[in-house]
């Protein structure tokens, strides 16, 4: 069988979708299509063979994505008020919040997000990440 | 920690003479390279962007578009590696474009770049 030892991390990472219009530059409406990564880390549990079911996790992460998918940020999402929805903001936002989903979970750490922008454009937050490699 | 990349475009060619067979001579190629530059800050409150501390409200991202395209793209752009540095490996260009934009404004905001040089290779350097 096999075991991963204690050496070893193990991560699972998600990707969702969700279309959004954001208003950064004063008076400028953009809209994007936005790519969300979770990058998830924990034991792979030895009766499943994962970190966490994707279904679950596509579960938590739709719950975020609901709320942001066709939406104008800085009017219809209550996290934005009053704070700009910059790729900065929006990827600590989902941080946060999947964060939290994750409390019933304890054995998993949320590694970081990764919000795509565009093709050409991402922004990585997680509390202790470091540039990789 | 919010670290953000952008990605750019360049073509430039060079010579590998290590990748050549052994005895055979080393060939002039060019690639499309991607470069990924990635800029470690925080946002600043007032408009939500990773903003350079020493220049007012100008963001990291807007500063860095200019500052790659007159630092690097110009520079490199279609243009022969040899012949402005020591090695024209993806690893000499990925440090030395480092380098290059840790001496402009951006300062060690700029935290680390990695060249796609084709879909099987990439190089990064990353500041540690």
């Amino acid at each position: 069988m096999l075991h991963a030892d204690r050496s070893m991390i193990s991560r699972v990472v998600r990707r969702v979708f969700f279309a959004a219009a954001v208003e950064v530059s004063k008076d400028v409406i953009s809209g994007h299509n936005y790519i969300l990564e979770a990058h998830v880390e924990g034991p792979v549990a030895p009766d499943t063979g994962m970190i966490i079911s994707i279904r679950k996790l596509d579960a938590l992460l739709s719950e975020i994505t609901q709320g942001l998918d066709h939406k104008f940020l800085n009017r219809d999402v209550s996290a934005f008020l009053g704070v700009v929805p910059s790729a900065e903001n929006i990827s600590r936002y989902c941080y946060d919040s999947l964060t939290l989903k994750l409390q019933d979970w304890p054995q998993l750490h949320l590694h970081k997000v990764r919000l795509y922008e565009t093709d050409d454009l991402w922004v990585d937050y997680g509390p202790h990440i470091q540039p990789e490699i | 920690m919010t670290l953000l990349t952008k990605r750019y475009g360049l073509s430039l060619t060079h010579i590998v003479p290590e990748d050549s067979s052994p005895g055979a001579p080393a060939e002039l190629h060019g690639h499309n390279f991607k470069v990924d530059v990635t800029l470690r800050g925080e946002p600043d409150i007032s408009t939500g962007l990773i903003t350079l501390p020493a220049q007012g409200e100008i963001s990291a991202r807007d500063y860095l578009d200019n500052a790659f395209h007159e630092l690097i793209f110009k520079k490199f752009n279609k243009k022969r590696v040899n012949d402005s540095l020591e090695h024209g490996t993806g690893e000499f260009l990925a440090i030395e474009f480092l380098r290059i934009l840790q001496n402009s404004l951006l300062g060690e905001a700029v935290v680390s770049v990695q060249l796609v040089e084709t879909r099987k290779n990439r190089f990064i350097c990353t500041l540690l």
